[in-house]
């Protein structure tokens, strides 16, 4: 029996699917050890075509459906796994040789949890684009940020280029939803439901593939727009994480233009918005002025994003109402309080025995700080706390622990704080 | 009025430090456990540096990096068995050196002392007029290679061709490392999509007025934060800001496929200088990251004359103006005019009106005036290296000239 199965979808992916094959063929785990499975979504003989062609020399599925979304399609290329262990992969993702072994391990060392892959979008050769410098930034940021020890994971982690969980778990969550039709999203949606059963998400940064990615300008616009509709699905599912949504910078005057001057969007702006910002937009990036490039197409998208939302509502007004609707704070969570005087060690069985969202910290009698629930995350870790007070709770947290210890560096310390919260005061 | 530069670590609770009768100040870079926190001036008294000015000065000056380094001396760290099995890059560490052999021997003494030890230690001889660079490499267990063509950014390319490791790490010739340089250079290299790593280059000594000049008005300190540099995060124009050459560790696949370090600029060529802010600013520009990390600390030694200072200004600014003027003739970046400008009139015309006004801490006359001198040569000097990269592309030495930009 294989010990994971690759699931791959795919749509009209004959030009893409050819190089995913052959990086799997070169895997450093056994061919014996994996299967993969692709789902054809929409009958497609030229990728048929391709996949036989290949001839790959690891065990291949090919499962076919009509067109119905990619979500439709991961949920049966799980039905058809034969392991208990799913990775789900891109037809646009080419695994680095040790990809699967790195999975592999992950699991064996943590079992029972997501195990979220890392990738790069290497770029061709000598070629300046502006366009995929923000997408390489920003998915540089994001990877970079899973990889802190202190990160604290929440559903908008959860993606699914490039990531492994156990079959029963992904069955327990009850799979993808298949609302999600022109829409981004059911990836977080799925994310939400996981962390709610209590599974554990890690970033295992050499689970590496490469994303062999083209941006261009039309996807990115249309990408914003399925955000925009998936994040409404979202909001009316779980309305819970709406905080961690972008709907909730509508809440106060209606969705927000952000800059040195604000911006308020109305649907005759929002209309008029590609028309005006194409000429700008295509100057900045002939003459390479990489701010305006940045910001006229940030606010393209922006528009874009909310023109999705507010199709994916029904109407403007319907968007208004659903947002103004929606709990900005968490609507339930479990804190609890804890004193560090009784050893940092005695944290992590306080926050095992039961899942913590929040935290009111104290030294002795001396109050320190308070870690607030934060919609969708997981729920905290010590190394969440400790990360909390060496930063920000750190001079209140030395401050209460000077006077009580007689370390050698205490009155030091003690006076450190002193002029330290004389230096802020000031 | 020499100053003693000085490394401490706070950790440690470093008492008096005495035996500085030759000294008026000091310049101490601020350690906690191993990791540099800050820096800061102190004036001498009597000889001694006392321990109470330096407290002082610490938590005045650096007071949260020390409030939270000592929060994390009370917090254990909670063992995990890690998720990954990601090690660190093998690393070449290339010295690029021309005619200096003193130098040369305190930089390969403080490379060969490295902890962990570099995987291969590479030094480029650029056309040199004697033996006695080879003749020092005999010393230490180093890889020796001449390279006889004249130029920094030729012997880079060489060093990065020779290279067996992953990463290739330079460092000039009159840089001294510190023990743990390499390894902070290359932690951040464990993410895939980091291109580039630069570190934090400090004077080692203050012995003359040339050299305190020069910490002063171009010193290469990027601060103590670490930073992460993209092309969304700064201009690309702005590449000088990334780091410098004495301490820049690169991928060097990256250096070989893009031809990071074009043959016909920086020291040896008519540009004089600018050929790593170049090399930075095409991997940004081409999307990539680079991360500057103060953990990775080298001991510049500063030119000590100050007609040397005005030489290394001068050329600081011919380098920079023919980097900018390429920018906007041959790679479209119009924002090259507003850098240009704004930095002749925000600094060289400042720096002149102060002076005149009579400001404390002005720059000199003279500096400000060869800074100047620069810019109005760089014209011709980029005439030259056009002049020059066309012979190249001419002549018979191709085989070692990178690829060509499309």
């Amino acid at each position: 029996m294989p010990r994971i199965s690759i699931v791959i979808p795919t749509h009209r992916g004959a030009s893409r699917i050819g190089p995913t094959l052959a990086a799997l063929a070169s895997q450093t785990l056994p061919h014996g050890d994996f299967e993969v499975i692709v789902v054809l979504d929409g009958p497609d003989p030229a990728t048929r075509q391709v996949i036989a062609a290949a001839q790959p020399p690891f065990t291949i599925t090919v499962v076919e459906q009509d067109h119905a979304g990619a979500a439709q399609a991961r949920n049966r290329g799980a039905a058809a796994a034969r392991s208990p262990l799913l990775l789900f992969l891109d037809d646009d993702m080419s695994a680095v040789p040790g990809l699967l072994s790195a999975h592999l391990r992950s699991h064996e060392r943590h079992p029972d949890g997501v195990v979220l892959g890392c990738f790069t979008q290497p770029r061709a050769g000598h070629r300046v684009d502006l366009l995929a410098d923000g997408a390489d930034a920003w998915w540089a940021d994001h990877f970079a940020q899973l990889a802190l020890p202190s990160h604290r994971f929440s559903f908008r982690d959860f993606c699914t280029g490039n990531v492994s969980l156990p079959r029963e778990r992904f069955v327990d969550a009850g799979g993808f939803s298949t609302e999600f039709k022109q829409a981004a999203g059911e990836d977080y949606e799925l994310g939400i439901r996981l962390l709610r059963l209590g599974v554990r998400f890690r970033f295992a940064l050499d689970a590496l593939s490469v994303h062999r990615y083209a941006a261009s300008w039309a996807k990115s616009l249309e990408r914003a727009r399925e955000e925009g509709r998936g994040h409404v699905i979202i909001a009316r599912l779980h309305p819970e994480v709406f905080p961690a949504l972008s709907l909730r910078d509508a809440v106060e005057d209606g969705p927000v233009l952000k800059g040195d001057r604000p911006l308020r969007l109305t649907p005759l702006r929002l209309a008029a918005a590609p028309a005006l910002l194409h000429a700008p937009l295509r100057m900045a990036r002939a003459l390479k002025l990489r701010r305006q490039w940045q910001k006229l197409q940030g606010a393209s998208r922006v528009c874009a994003y909310w023109e999705g939302a507010c199709q994916q509502a029904g109407s403007w007004s319907a968007l208004q109402s659903l947002v103004q609707d929606m709990p900005l704070v968490p609507i339930a969570h479990h804190e609890i309080e804890f004193d560090l005087a009784t050893g940092f060690d005695q944290l992590t069985p306080a926050l095992t025995a039961a899942a913590v969202d929040a935290i009111r910290l104290r030294y002795g009698p001396q109050p320190i700080g308070r870690i607030a629930p934060q919609a969708g995350a997981e729920s905290l870790r010590t190394a969440h706390v400790r990360h909390a007070l060496l930063g920000r709770l750190a001079p209140r947290f030395l401050a209460a622990r000077a006077p009580l210890d007689r370390g050698r560096h205490a009155q030091r310390e003690h006076t450190l704080v002193e002029s330290t919260a004389l230096g802020s005061a000031g | 009025m020499p100053s003693k530069v000085l490394d401490l670590d706070l950790a440690d609770d470093p008492g008096d430090v005495p035996g500085l009768g030759a000294y008026d100040r000091a310049f101490v870079l601020l350690r906690w456990r191993g990791l540099p926190i800050g820096s800061v001036w102190l004036d001498v008294i009597d000889g001694r540096l006392p321990a109470a000015d330096l407290w002082q000065a610490a938590h005045a000056r650096h007071g949260r990096a020390i409030t939270h380094a000592m929060a994390a001396d009370a917090l254990p760290c909670p063992a995990e068995p890690p998720l990954d099995d990601v090690s660190l890059p093998s690393a070449t560490v290339a010295v690029c050196t021309k005619d200096r052999p003193d130098d040369l021997r305190r930089c390969l003494a403080a490379l060969c002392a490295l902890t962990p030890p570099a995987h291969e230690i590479l030094v480029v001889d650029n056309a040199p007029s004697d033996e006695r660079t080879a003749s020092v490499c005999r010393d230490f267990p180093v890889r020796y290679v001449r390279e006889d063509v004249k130029g920094l950014n030729w012997a880079r390319t060489r060093a990065a061709r020779e290279a067996r490791g992953e990463v290739i790490a330079y460092t000039d010739d009159d840089a001294t490392p510190d023990r743990r340089w390499l390894e902070a250079l290359l932690v951040p290299f464990r993410h895939p999509a980091v291109a580039a790593v630069t570190g934090l280059v400090l004077p080692l000594e203050l012995e003359t007025d040339g050299q305190e000049l020069f910490e002063q008005y171009c010193g290469f300190s990027r601060g103590f934060r670490q930073r992460v540099f993209d092309a969304r995060r700064i201009s690309p124009l702005g590449a000088a800001n990334v780091g410098a050459g004495a301490s820049m560790a690169i991928r060097r696949q990256l250096v070989n496929d893009l031809g990071l370090f074009r043959v016909e600029l920086d020291a040896g060529t008519a540009a004089q200088s600018g050929g790593d802010t170049f090399a930075f600013y095409r991997l940004l520009s081409l999307g990539h990251r680079i991360v500057y990390t103060p953990a990775a600390i080298a001991w510049h030694r500063h030119r000590q004359s100050p007609r040397d200072l005005v030489q290394v200004l001068r050329s600081y600014s011919v380098g920079t103006y023919v980097f900018l003027l390429r920018c906007l003739l041959f790679h479209g970046e119009t924002g090259a005019i507003q850098v240009g400008f704004g930095w002749f009139l925000g600094h060289h015309v400042r720096q002149l009106l102060r002076r005149a006004i009579g400001r404390a801490n002005a720059q000199p006359f003279g500096l400000t005036l060869a800074e100047i001198q620069g810019v109005l040569m760089s014209p011709w000097a980029l005439w030259k290296t056009l002049r020059r990269e066309r012979s190249i592309l001419r002549g018979n030495a191709t085989a070692a000239l990178p690829a060509t930009e499309a």
